[in-house]
């Protein structure tokens, strides 16, 4: 047996290279500039959905959605007939497109996805399997304050060409980091800030006793006046790499992301950004706990990423009962802007989004809201709210094309246009192909080994339970595996190791 | 015919409503009125008996003992139970986790590591409310303390974010481990640090390190790098946060009282077990102590060894500290849900109990600066209420409620135990216990004593140190629930069908103490009436019946005396007859049993009585035998739903029997009956839980054909049946016993007889024979043939000029239940009560009211009786034990003691002293509703 797997071995290796050639998927001529998707029904998350219609882009942007739109002559035409038109979904909170979800440092803001950011990893070419448009690229949840996040596409060679939108956000968490408690997690935030001013402050100082020495003029007021009179001096290149960010954060040109794991969490972390003037631009990222601080929430007016466990259970303190609670609806219940976010590590159903609205609808979040939290509310929170998150003409033609409706999970996805290129053909998908047909030929062998088994034996096929077949009428033969049709069912689509 | 059948017994069975849910409460503001209140607040030591407390948004509004309740809000009526503040932990291990490395961690607060949505109710469940969040102790200065409440809403919960600077003086903060810096940004430029080393490492040491962190920190040296902990520090020092030096050692302490003075700081002391050398230093700088009782709660302590350095922990040390503000605690490490049980300990001390409970609540809520929050009951204070089974210091007390910011944060869990307490129970002539109590579970007397098991969560019923408990009183014959129906039942029928929850005539009766009443028909039956043993309270048919069969009343007081024997004879022999069947039966099984048991078994029948077997019938003209069609219609059957089924009757001499065999129903029952010429009537044996059988009657009005009626509870159906068959079909179970052994030899019982079961039982003994008998001359012959000749339990009902019997019935143990007018004139015109004469001369007496809810005037009655000569004593034993032995109910009732019903009364005093009142009464373990 040994040498014959190893050859398999070898087979597929070669079958993954040929795959990962082939999975370029802007590779060839130059796009069309004008593509009509024709004859599908549209799901465009913001207005009636259309059941028949074309969706028109152009120079990456789509111009017209409609029922009745004009095709102009120099359009390339996409016959989309039975297909669904769905928004690309965005992934609003991952750090698989790094490494490692966090550096060792707690405190590190200094830090910034662009410099882990890997382009090859399978995860983006598994986003866009799964209709993935735009993720969220920030460090993970376990730190003090992680680093600066990007926003990017899951197609192109480099981190700058995937870029949608550079330096997002900054990554903050009230939840304890491994190692440490509460206690030392809020006294490093807070000292994190408390820092922060010290360090301004003596650079105000030191700037102003510059300033003065270019005129020969000795310091003549005291610490405080200094630093007040230093404040304007400071320019951008002054900060140091560690403050910079927080500067940034302060100033708006970041926004500020909180992990909060627990329901506890949620208060000091609104507390802290109110008090640091960052709460305008917050996003707060909740573990599955974390609903039950839906109030404090509220107050905030700010929206709230989910955790990917959507269902939360806990047992009574004194009955020992099971108690399950289903996070989503809290969360709608409160009157929160929230989206969802895959899980980044299990191969369940939870891993797709389209999958996660099916469950909220299926546990009683009405079908808008839930699409919604996988296209739209991610676009809004991202600040992106007018460039994507639905079919609309004039925003950037994101589109997935589905073979049903996305909150079927028998659904799949056909093709991906992102700015209004086709980044993603199912047909044309190497791995996916290619996995198909091993699990095939597999199931070939498997058929010819239990044939084997049963030829010397058995004589007559039919098994003894069978009910007697009538005359005349030519029963089929025995349930056996079909022969896999033109268009097989989706398949789990597993990373394979290389 | 099923369908319509199901939808008539469903229709009437569903009639029964289930009870209401009670909804939850969940708001905020509420009025609650308590037996004892204890507010702890300053000027008010104490219990206030009968107080009110109004809770208004989760504050209180008032507390006192003349409020009146504000009618908007729900009123929490807890009599019985003693409400207090919510207990303050002055330490306590909420929230501890990991000690940080640094020996000055000024910029650590306790309070965010508090998880503000965690479910404390095990804590709650101890008493504690409101506990001070540490830092750590093992650390020169671990950081800053905080204050939270363990329940109510999450945003309520943290009463003090910072509410002092942790400063521990003990050998345990020495030798703290180094701190390694870590490298930020890392990068060439930033050489690796060695670990910097950290002070104290001695007593000598740590006043030192202190006094240069805090000088540090005021005053930082020019151009040092940023430190938290020292702008921590300052802010905290500039503040004047309160200190917390948590010392143990008479030399530390010592230290910690030096310090506070040297810095003029505001602060106070933990721990202090070696504080009473002290105690006049203490309180003499004017420092609380908040004192750490060492009370593992459910383990023993750890060994001291001989270590002549150990620390000792002395309950006595306490006494020395008379001058010092004091609060208790438990010790650190140790479970905080002790505390109450812990300072209860401190009464070996000497400490009053005002003094303790003040310790645990207004005291240390005012050290750890909450008490304008919580830590005493007072108007503008959170309403964060505890409510006990009793006084606080009790060790039998339990929490029974808690409330946090006026929400019901705690509930103990429901348990039927219910302890009920008085200054005198009375368990029985000239026996009695004072402050006695007595403990019901599942509505069953588990104990009685002066100090019986409290449960936790089980409700107390305290009737207070005057009050009097009884076993409920017995009304010995009366007819509670007939409604006024005087129709005569026969032996076959008991009373106790009637039983459902108790209505209001029902409970004005037990109201008045009368917890059981001997339910008999207003005319017994010649052959006797069931006498049923109702209890007058409760909502459950089975636990409100005692017996449904007590006694079989027969009644002569229209009978001539001579012919006394002649109208009870023939029942008796009857009976005797049947119990010698069920005799021979016993006897028969018992013996077969053993023969199996030796492995003889025989398959042969046993004495197989000639007279049971059947007799054929002669089947001459047989209108009935064989298979019917039957159609059901009218009354509540719509047209839409009438059925064809089909019905198989045989007919046995007059008797008919029958069986439905389409369509198939969910239960199999027989249909009985008796054919009388053209008529047919009977029955439906048909269980349909209390409602009685569905009867029918018909008329043969031609051939193979019948038509009728059947019916139930006044619901009336209408049948109409064609023969179509009239051949004999075989039933699968047969009603006529053919046979008296089983298949395996194994004798089977004979048929029971309704009518004849309560004479078998009087014929055992196991209930009396009851006989109604005014004359001299009828109670002679009655005891003639039933004390003399059968020699059977006899209760003699009513009679009239029975003294001259007295030595007779004393002799025999007859029982008498004396009329319903207890006074009589005698021959010298004089009024009398025969009672008195009676038990004096050894008869055991009972009263009865013969009436329906006129029974609650039965302890009235019995206080006239005491008027006229009968001892109080004996007046409450003919009430109690005297009744229930007549009835030979003493094992369920009538007194107090284990395995008997929970059915007791608390009078205000003796129940046969004219001032008494009954206070409370209790049935089955639940107390009757006033």
């Amino acid at each position: 047996m040994r040498p014959r797997r190893s050859a398999a071995c070898c087979m597929n290796v070669l079958c993954l290279a040929l795959a990962c050639l082939a999975a370029s998927p802007v590779a060839g001529a130059a796009p069309p500039t004008k593509v009509a998707l024709k004859g599908g029904r549209i799901i465009p998350v913001v207005g009636e959905e259309i059941a028949k219609g074309t969706v028109l882009i152009e120079n990456g942007k789509i111009t017209a959605v409609g029922a009745e739109v004009q095709i102009p002559y120099d359009a390339m035409e996409v016959d989309v007939t039975g297909k669904v038109l769905f928004p690309g979904m965005i992934d609003p909170h991952s750090a698989r497109g790094l490494d490692v979800p966090n550096e060792n440092v707690p405190v590190s803001p200094f830090l910034n996805v662009y410099d882990a950011l890997d382009p090859s990893k399978l995860f983006f070419e598994d986003s866009l399997r799964d209709g993935v448009t735009t993720v969220h690229v920030i460090p993970g949840n376990n730190c003090v304050v992680g680093g600066v996040s990007r926003v990017v596409r899951p197609i192109g060679l480099s981190p700058d060409e995937m870029t949608v939108r550079p330096d997002l956000a900054l990554k903050f968490s009230t939840t304890p980091r491994g190692g440490y408690d509460r206690m030392a997690q809020m006294a490093a935030l807070r000292e994190t800030f408390a820092e922060l001013d010290d360090y301004l402050g003596r650079l105000a100082e030191g700037k102003y006793e510059e300033s003065l020495k270019k005129d020969d003029r000795k310091i003549d007021v005291g610490p405080a006046e200094a630093r007040k009179r230093g404040q304007p001096l400071i320019q951008d290149p002054d900060y140091d790499d560690k403050h910079l960010n927080l500067v940034r954060c302060r100033r708006g040109e970041l926004a500020a992301w909180f992990y909060c794991g627990a329901a506890t969490d949620v208060g000091p972390a609104i507390a802290l950004a109110t008090e640091q003037k960052l709460l305008e631009k917050a996003v707060f990222v909740l573990g599955p706990e974390a609903y039950k601080a839906a109030g404090e929430l509220k107050k905030a007016k700010r929206p709230v990423v989910l955790d990917p466990l959507l269902f939360y259970r806990e047992r009574d303190e004194l009955t020992g009962e099971l108690k399950e609670t289903f996070v989503p609806s809290k969360i709608a219940d409160a009157g929160l802007t929230f989206a969802l976010q895959p899980s980044a590590n299990t191969s369940m159903a939870e891993r797709y989004l389209n999958y996660e609205a099916a469950v909220c609808v299926r546990n009683g979040l009405p079908r808008k809201a839930a699409l919604e939290a996988i296209t739209l509310n991610p676009a809004t929170i991202l600040g992106l709210g007018d460039k994507l998150g639905s079919i609309e003409a004039g925003k950037t033609a994101n589109i997935v094309v589905l073979s049903g409706d996305p909150l079927d999970f028998a659904s799949w996805v056909e093709l991906v246009y992102i700015d209004g290129i086709q980044a993603y053909d199912r047909q044309k998908d190497a791995r996916i192909l290619e996995l198909l047909k091993l699990e095939r030929a597999a199931a070939e062998k498997a058929k010819e080994k239990k044939a084997a088994e049963e030829k010397p034996g058995a004589v007559v096929p039919a098994a003894a339970g069978e009910p007697q077949k009538k005359d005349g009428d030519e029963a089929p033969p025995p349930v056996e595996p079909k022969p896999a049709e033109p268009e097989p069912k989706p398949e789990p689509k597993k990373e394979k190791p290389r | 015919m099923s369908r319509a059948f199901l939808l008539l017994i469903v229709a009437m069975v569903s009639l029964m409503a289930l009870p209401p849910m009670a909804g939850a409460q969940t708001s905020a503001s509420f009025a609650l009125r308590a037996g004892r209140i204890i507010t702890a607040a300053p000027g008010q030591p104490g219990v206030m008996n009968g107080g009110v407390i109004i809770v208004r948004d989760g504050k209180i509004v008032a507390v006192g003992t003349d409020i009146a309740v504000p009618s908007d809000l729900p009123l929490i009526e807890l009599p019985d139970a003693t409400v207090m503040p919510g207990l303050v932990a002055a330490v306590s291990n909420v929230g501890v986790t990991r000690v940080p490395d640094e020996s000055i961690g000024a910029a650590y607060r306790a309070s965010d590591n508090f998880d503000r949505y965690a479910d404390y109710r095990q804590v709650l469940a101890s008493g504690v409310t409101t506990a001070h969040l540490s830092p750590g102790a093992t650390r020169l200065m671990s950081g800053q303390g905080g204050v939270a409440r363990l329940g109510g809403p999450a945003s309520s919960r943290v009463l003090s974010a910072a509410s002092d600077l942790t400063i521990t003086l003990d050998p345990g903060a020495y030798n703290p481990p180094p701190i390694v810096e870590e490298l930020v940004p890392p990068s060439s430029d930033n050489a690796i640090k060695p670990a910097s080393a950290q002070r104290p490492s001695s007593r000598i040491g740590q006043l030192l390190a202190l006094k240069e962190a805090v000088g540090e920190a005021l005053k930082p040296p020019a151009g040092a790098k940023f430190d938290d902990h020292g702008a921590a520090l300052a802010r905290a020092w500039q503040a004047n946060l309160p200190v917390r030096v948590q010392s143990q050692r008479q030399a530390d302490l010592a230290g910690a009282l030096a310090f506070l003075a040297s810095n003029q700081r505001k602060g106070y002391i933990v721990g202090g077990t070696e504080a009473a050398a002290l105690a006049d230093q203490i309180a003499g700088a004017n420092v609380p102590l908040v004192y750490t009782l060492s009370a593992p709660r459910s383990s023993p302590a750890a060994n001291l060894g001989n270590d002549p350095e150990a620390l000792e922990p002395d309950l006595r040390s306490l006494a020395a500290l008379g001058r010092v503000r004091l609060a208790l605690a438990v010790a650190p490490g140790q479970s905080v849900m002790g505390l109450r049980l812990a300072a209860a300990t401190a009464l070996r001390a000497g400490l009053t109990r005002e003094r303790i409970i003040e310790a645990i609540t207004r005291v240390p809520a005012e050290i750890l600066g909450v008490a304008d929050r919580v830590g005493s009951l007072a108007p503008g204070l959170d309403a964060d209420l505890l409510v006990l089974s009793g006084d606080p210091l009790e060790t039998t007390t339990h929490v029974l409620r808690v409330y946090a910011a006026g929400r019901l944060a705690f509930r103990a869990p429901g348990t039927d135990a219910v302890v009920v307490k008085a200054g005198t129970v009375w368990l029985g002539p000239d026996q009695w216990l004072t402050d006695g109590s007595v403990l019901i579970e599942k509505g069953k007397i588990v104990a009685v004593g002066k100090h019986v098991p409290t449960p936790p969560g089980a409700s107390v019923i305290d009737g207070g140190p005057g009050s009097f408990m009884t076993p409920g009183l017995i009304d010995a014959y009366g007819h509670l629930g007939l409604q006024g129906d005087n129709t005569t039942t026969g032996p076959d029928l008991s009373l106790a069908r009637l039983v459902g929850v108790a209505d209001v005539a029902e409970l004005r009766v037990a109201r008045a103490g009368v917890t059981t009443v001997m339910v008999g028909p207003y005319r017994a039956a010649q052959s006797g009436s069931r006498i049923a043993a109702i209890k007058t309270a409760g909502d459950r048919r089975d636990r409100r019946v005692v017996s449904e069969t007590a006694g079989l009343v027969f009644d002569v007081t229209d009978v001539d005396p001579a012919s006394v024997s002649e109208r009870l004879k023939p029942r008796l022999e009857a009976g005797k007859k049947y119990l010698e069947m069920w005799q021979k039966y016993e006897k028969d099984l018992a013996e077969w049993q053993k023969n199996k048991a030796e492995g003889k078994a025989t398959q042969q029948p046993i004495g197989a009585p000639k007279e049971a077997e059947e007799t054929a019938a002669p089947k001459v003209e047989d209108p009935i035998t064989g298979t019917w069609t039957a159609r059901l219609f009218g009354g509540p059957i719509r047209p839409e739903d009438e059925r064809e089924g089909k019905i198989a009757f045989k007919l046995t001499g007059t008797a008919i029997e029958g069986r439905v065999l389409e369509p198939a129903l969910p239960m199999d029952f027989k249909i009985t009956g008796t054919l009388d010429g053209k008529r047919i009537t009977g029955r439906l044996e048909l269980e349909t839980r209390g409602l009685g059988y569905p009867t029918f009657e018909g008329t043969i009005d031609k051939e193979d054909h019948c038509s009728g009626t059947v019916s139930l509870q006044g619901l009336t159906i209408n049948f109409d049946m064609r023969r179509i068959d009239k051949s004999e079909v075989e039933f699968k179970v047969k009603s006529t016993r053919k046979k008296t052994t089983g298949k395996d030899g194994r004798p089977l019982p004979p048929k029971v007889d309704e009518s004849l079961e309560p004479i078998k039982s009087i014929l055992e003994k196991r209930i009396p024979a009851v006989v109604a008998a005014t004359t001299s001359a009828q109670i002679d012959a009655v005891l003639d043939i039933l004390v003399d000749q059968y020699d059977l339990p006899v209760v003699l009902l009513g009679p009239e000029g029975i003294e001259v019997h007295a030595g007779r019935l004393a002799e025999k143990n007859v029982g008498v239940v004396v009329p319903t007018d207890v006074m009589r004139r005698d021959e010298k015109n004089q009024w009398s009560v025969p009672g008195d004469v009676l038990s004096r001369r050894g008869v055991h007496v009972a009263f009865q009211s013969g009436g329906e809810d006129g029974a609650r005037s039965l302890p009235m009655v019995g206080l006239y009786a005491v008027e006229r000569g009968l001892s109080a004593e004996t007046a409450l034993a003919a009430m109690t034990i005297d009744a229930a032995r007549m009835y030979r109910l003493d094992g369920r009732i009538g007194s107090l003691a284990p395995g008997r019903e929970g059915d007791m009364v608390i009078f205000s005093g003796h129940p046969f002293e004219a001032g008494s009142r009954v206070e409370r009464v209790i049935v089955g373990g639940e107390e009757v509703k006033p």
